[in-house]
């Protein structure tokens, strides 16, 4: 593969993580987020709202750092190498994660919901092959 | 490598050493702090969202305590553009953690009960020595005559 197409690529990685925050955003509010942690001690309550603003500051930085650093990602730098194998081992366990752990379907009730939930499942497999890809160019790390 | 790289990328090891063991402490926190009853009573799809969650907030910190462990000496020299945006994006990561830990969370978690002030004032430590750390990574540079 050319490097310019493989820059195109990892860019296109990079903005996908932008679309998934708008999914996690949009998912908080199909489960009614707010309302069915209300029964939850304040301490736990809050842990939960820290977790995920954590978890969308990390796809955030994820999805700069690929898009802003895609070039160096495709001519296979050591450190930006080393990031995509890491990013390869969190997008396969998202992905493991999406078809084993969670069960979505009461929640799948319109066909935007379940657009959204293929399109996202989508969106962790492309993740996975371009890092995967990325992340074996080049020598031993 | 000169003294101020080596004094950072010593800290820099440090850091990736506590986060990775942060990471592992934080897959066992329901079980530890005794939370498996109250998240009974939240829906299981929330549920299992909070462990997905609590999981993958340990595999962000083992991704910068396996990067920084690795690539520590790079993240010192301050050689490498991916390496000081990494740092800054990092070091960032730890500030808001360490401002959310005083303007976020209740005072009356920890207030007169005094295992729990101390575990307070650590953590606020150990986020703070770990922004520090990498923003000096992301920034700072010797001053002249060396370190």
């Amino acid at each position: 593969m050319r490097g310019s197409t493989l820059t195109g690529l990892v860019q296109i990685a990079g903005i996908l993580h932008l679309g998934l925050l708008v999914a996690g955003g949009s998912m908080a509010k199909a489960v009614r987020f707010r309302e069915q942690t209300a029964a939850l001690p304040p301490f736990l309550r809050q842990l939960f709202f820290v977790y995920m603003a954590f978890i969308g500051l990390v796809l955030a930085g994820f999805g700069l750092l690929t898009f802003f650093f895609a070039g160096e990602i495709a001519r296979g730098e050591p450190l930006a190498r080393g990031l995509c194998f890491l990013f390869t081992l969190f997008w396969g366990l998202r992905l493991v994660v999406a078809s084993f752990v969670f069960d979505v379907r009461p929640y799948l009730t319109t066909p935007l919901y379940r657009l959204g939930y293929w399109a996202t499942n989508a969106v962790f497999v492309y993740l996975l092959a371009v890092y995967a890809f990325a992340s074996c160019r080049g020598g031993v790390l | 490598m000169n003294p101020f790289e080596s004094k950072l990328s010593c800290l820099l090891r440090t850091a990736a050493f506590l986060q990775i063991g942060i990471a592992i402490l934080n897959l066992f926190l329901v079980r530890l702090l005794g939370w498996r009853a109250d998240l009974q009573r939240v829906p299981l799809l929330l549920k299992e969202v909070f462990q997905v969650h609590a999981w993958f907030i340990s595999v962000t910190l083992l991704i910068f305590g396996t990067i920084t462990w690795r690539f520590a000496g790079v993240l010192a020299a301050n050689s490498d553009p991916i390496g000081r945006w990494l740092a800054a994006g990092v070091g960032g990561f730890w500030a808001l953690r360490a401002v959310l830990q005083v303007v976020y969370y209740s005072s009356s978690h920890w207030r007169r009960n005094p295992h729990r002030t101390m575990a307070h004032i650590l953590l606020l430590a150990i986020y703070g020595g770990f922004a520090t750390t990498y923003f000096a990574a992301a920034f700072a540079r010797p001053p002249e005559g060396g370190l």
